[in-house]
């Protein structure tokens, strides 16, 4: 039970292992395989190499238990011919036929029992046992032919002959017992040579375990080393595609961000088409009446030029007025391409005052500024600026439309804490709605027909510009917006420390807009 | 980025190489103190049934040659001996033959066991041919059977009659004994002078009366010489029991208590041979050729007390029966083409010093002959002044092939029987028949002693000795 749970993790873990997002994303499966595969070649080459060296080494260890058993049979064999010669020699010796008799008997029966025990020992010997081929020829050889002598002497024996028993005894014997010494000392000299190399293959056994040891260790190290560096590599490389690819998307949010802006711009300037044209056509209707006044006085029998030069004047500075509306309005419409420069927050409510100026009339709202002087210039984009104004303004006029009373506007600068610039529009409207947190969402609005995002991206400019835009209700009744721009000191900093801050603090700010 | 990429891109193939060469760099490892083991020098082993059972000048002779021969070719050469008797050497070699493997190479072949072991035994005619041509053909034939050449005659011997010079001279002898009757009148008489000098233990004649294959080599002579056959004829003819060879059976046994000792019926080769070298206890042997030619006549001493002759004739003829041994070559060995230079180089060694020998020979003793002479190709050797050269008879190994041992111990088993006196010689011989019979399934028949002698041209030693025959014919001189 215990075993197939064990078994049934492991699958999971295994399973995990593989199907690892991180695994997956890194992708470093190839190598993962490569390693694991030459690892496993390694682990299998090196048990290969070791069960090999073991083989050869119980070989040898056979080899030399053989050579033993081969030298202590051939020692074995001398020793017990050499006891029969002894035993032969003091039988002839003592000229006793029936001891004679008795002891080639045994001697027979012994030299037998030799051959047959040779003759399985040397069945035995282990295969690798390297038999000098003589040996067991010779050892035969002097067994036949020691019991051929024992015929020929009985029958000496038997008919008296004493002194052929004895020659045979002595000579003839003799030589089997020197041919035995011989092969004694044959055999263990080969037995010698056989251990010898036997040592030496053990002591090669040596040297190739360690080596294999070694080079395991070494490619083991290897592959490790090997992984390690191709899995860093991957890992650099997903980080620097990450990046690439989030590059690429803020770019993208840019400038969604930047025709979004635009469109809501567009869009405003398009509520105020009706504003704008009574705001162009009144110059236009100025330059009209001036150019009559001035004609008429020069059309008079004594024209008056001094008073056709000041008509004349007063066009110029209508015509030059609607002029100037003009260009703003187009500014206003012109694509964005983001220009940071040092602007006048004041002019820019100036400038935004005289665009308004016909709208706010339009709804009887009383339009006033109480702009401070000597306030510090602000790092910024000017067409961003203003339209934060004007969808600020226009809110307010909104906001006032359908109220009784007093329908004022007040739009104020004054230098704010920190060397940061203070800008508030107020009024006397309808007031912030319940859900006051909600009103910088996207899409959120109170108007029939609002967009609900003229806040979200007034908040995102002022913001992008290091600023905080935010609502309260004005008193007696009413909304007052305020925004902050950091001034030019203050840009220094924020304008460094947005180059530090990773993109993706706008990006995150803006997001919700998009 | 890019960089990284670009190691991350080499890193593969990389890898991959290192791992290989790792891998081969252990395989090689593995494979490293595999070398192959350094052939060892090839040593072959040689049964010589002339392995000497004592330390004589012979056995330094042939040591001296085997070592020669490693030298030579860096072969290497172990000596065994075999058992001193023709049956005991069969059963060893037999044995040997059969073992499955590591059994010696090179085996020296008794004459008489080409039959028994000629499946054993590799067929030496294709690669001996130039070394045949120099031996006389007649002894190459006694070594075929069947068209395969089992062994290469390296050593042909014959019987000869050794006696004293010294004795002889002693009792007023001139020459040595030509007949039976002659060697036993001299036998006796000499016998008797020795005694009467103190040697109480002194006998005429001693001869290896052991049951073994000397004493079929002995009683061939016997029988052959009375007339009595050569036990089975060439033609296979079971012609053992006869009169003549019943007849010599009984003087051999009646030689013994008479001339010889009554051991003699267990003295083998090696204990006649020291007998009468070294315990001067006898005035003739009945022994081999080469034993005499080898050592003994080298030494002045020695040569000037024993002297050679031919085996005794009868009233029919005399015989010498023809031995030795040859070289076959095991069929088991696995180092044929080392055995085979062996077995050259011994028959080279062999031919050359014969031709020296015979050179030598011809200016140091002419009066000394050598029997061993006949079995010589070139036929002047014969011709050195040496009037005495024996008949030559083989036995009938040839005709017999595998049945020769049974044959032979049956031959041993009777005649023994009748020299201990345990039966009487035409019991023996008649049931001697039908256990040839049995044995061989030949037809019993009378010698052919009555028959015409054959031609030399015939071939064989054996087939062209008749053995009872008159002729002339062949180098083969029959002495009357």
């Amino acid at each position: 039970m215990a075993r197939s749970l064990n078994t049934t993790g492991l699958a999971g873990w295994l399973r995990q292992a593989t199907t690892n997002p991180v695994l997956h994303r890194l992708n470093i499966r190839r190598h993962v395989a490569l390693c694991f595969a030459l690892l496993i070649l390694m682990m299998v080459i090196c048990d290969g190499v070791l069960l090999w060296q073991l083989r050869v080494v119980r070989s040898q260890v056979e080899l030399l238990k053989g050579v033993d058993g081969e030298l202590i049979e051939v020692l074995r064999v001398h020793g017990d011919l050499f006891s029969f010669y002894e035993r032969l020699g003091v039988a002839a010796r003592s000229e006793d036929q029936n001891q004679l008799t008795i002891v080639s008997e045994e001697v027979r029966r012994g030299v037998l029992d030799e051959a047959r025990r040779t003759e399985a020992a040397f069945r035995h010997l282990p295969p690798e046992v390297k038999v000098d081929e003589t040996v067991f020829p010779t050892i035969e050889t002097i067994e036949n032919t020691l019991s051929s002598h024992l015929d020929a002497i009985r029958a000496l024996a038997a008919s008296g002959e004493w002194a052929a028993v004895r020659g045979r005894t002595d000579k003839q014997i003799q030589r089997l017992e020197f041919l035995s010494s011989q092969l004694v000392k044959d055999v263990a000299r080969a037995v010698e040579a056989q251990r010898t190399q036997a040592a030496t293959n053990i002591a090669l056994v040596e040297h190739r375990i360690v080596f294999t040891a070694i080079v395991t260790g070494f490619v083991t190290l290897f592959t490790a080393a090997f992984f390690g560096w191709a899995t860093a590599l991957r890992i650099i490389e997903l980080r620097e595609e990450a990046r690439a690819e989030r590059k690429q998307s803020e770019e993208a949010l840019r400038q969604a961000q930047a025709d979004l802006t635009r469109a809501n711009r567009v869009s405003s300037m398009g509520e105020l088409t009706a504003s704008l044209a009574h705001e162009v056509n009144q110059p236009i209707a100025a330059t009209v009446t001036d150019a009559k006044t001035c004609l008429r006085w020069l059309a008079r029998d004594q024209p008056d030029l001094q008073e056709a030069r000041a008509a004349a004047s007063r066009i110029v500075k209508d015509a030059t007025h609607a002029a100037e509306i003009i260009k703003r309005v187009r500014r206003l419409f012109k694509k964005d391409t983001l220009q940071r420069e040092f602007v006048d927050v004041n002019e820019i409510i100036r400038e935004m005052m005289v665009l308004l100026r016909s709208e706010a009339m339009q709804y009887a709202v009383s339009a006033r500024t109480e702009l401070a002087a000597d306030i510090p210039q602000v790092m910024g984009d000017r067409v961003q600026l203003q339209q934060v104004l004007m969808n600020l303004i226009m809110n307010s006029i909104d906001a006032m439309k359908d109220v009784e009373g007093t329908r004022e506007l007040t739009i104020q600068s004054q230098g704010g804490q920190d060397g940061q610039v203070l800008l508030s529009v107020s009024d006397t409207g309808v007031g912030l709605p319940p859900q006051t947190d909600q009103i910088f969402n996207a899409f959120f609005t109170t108007k029939p027909h609002g967009t609900g995002l003229g806040l979200r991206i007034s908040r995102s400019i002022v913001e992008s510009h290091g600023g905080r835009l935010w609502a309260a209700d004005n008193s007696p009744r009413g909304a007052i917006f305020c925004f902050t721009l950091p001034t030019k000191a203050e840009v220094d900093d924020s304008v460094k420390s947005e180059d530090d801050t990773e993109p993706a603090d706008g990006l995150r700010s803006n997001n919700p807009g998009v | 980025m890019r960089l990284a990429i670009g190691i991350r891109n080499l890193s593969w193939p990389r890898a991959t190489k290192t791992a290989t060469i790792v891998c081969t760099f252990l395989f090689s490892l593995m494979l490293h103190g595999e070398h192959p083991t350094s052939k060892e020098p090839v040593t072959i082993t040689f049964v010589d049934p002339e392995w000497s059972h004592d330390l004589t000048e012979h056995t330094l002779l042939v040591d001296e040659r085997l070592k020669d021969f490693t030298q030579q070719t860096g072969i290497g050469v172990k000596h065994l001996p075999t058992p001193e008797t023709a049956l005991d050497q069969l059963d060893l070699v037999r044995k040997l033959l059969r073992q499955e493997n590591s059994g010696p190479d090179v085996y020296g072949v008794d004459v008489i066991w080409p039959g028994v072991l000629s499946e054993e035994l590799i067929d030496l005619k294709p690669y001996l041919t130039t070394e045949l041509s120099s031996i006389n053909a007649d002894v190459v034939a006694s070594y075929t059977v069947k068209g395969k050449l089992v062994a290469l005659p390296y050593h042909s011997d014959i019987g000869v009659l050794f006696y004293r010079r010294d004795l002889l001279r002693r009792y007023g002898y001139g020459s040595p004994p030509r007949t039976w009757n002659e060697l036993e009148q001299m036998s006796a008489k000499i016998q008797r002078g020795e005694r009467a000098r103190g040697q109480k233990d002194f006998w005429g004649f001693i001869w290896p009366g052991a049951a073994g294959e000397g004493l079929t080599c002995n009683a061939l002579e016997w029988q052959i010489s009375e007339g009595g056959g050569r036990i089975i004829e060439a033609d296979g003819t079971i012609s053992v029991n006869n009169p003549d060879a019943i007849r010599s059976w009984q003087r051999a046994a009646h030689w013994i208590g008479w001339i010889s000792p009554p051991s003699v019926a267990s003295l083998q080769e090696w204990d006649a041979i020291n007998d009468f070298y070294y315990s001067d206890k006898s005035a003739f042997f009945r022994g081999w050729a080469r034993s005499y030619l080898l050592s003994v006549r080298d030494i002045p001493s020695v040569r000037d007390k024993i002297g050679i002759t031919s085996v005794p004739a009868a009233k029919n003829a005399q015989a010498a029966t023809l031995g030795g041994f040859g070289l076959g070559l095991s069929g088991s060995s696995r180092h044929t083409t080392e055995a085979l230079e062996l077995i050259r180089f011994l028959i080279h060694r062999e031919i050359k010093l014969e031709e020296a020998r015979s050179d030598y020979e011809s200016r140091t003793w002419p009066e000394l002959y050598d029997p061993t002479a006949i079995l010589r190709t070139k036929p002047n050797s014969a011709d050195h002044g040496k009037q005495q050269v024996s008949g030559v008879v083989a036995r009938p190994s040839t005709i017999a092939g595998r049945k020769y041992e049974e044959v032979s111990r049956a031959y041993i088993q009777a005649v023994h029987s009748v020299l201990l006196g345990q039966s009487k010689a035409p019991a023996a011989a008649a049931s001697l028949e039908q256990e040839l019979v049995r044995i061989t399934g030949f037809k019993p028949g009378p010698p052919t002693r009555n028959r015409a002698p054959k031609d030399k041209s015939s071939g064989k030693v054996s087939g062209s000795r008749p053995a009872a025959g008159t002729s002339t014919a062949g180098p083969y001189h029959n002495l009357k």
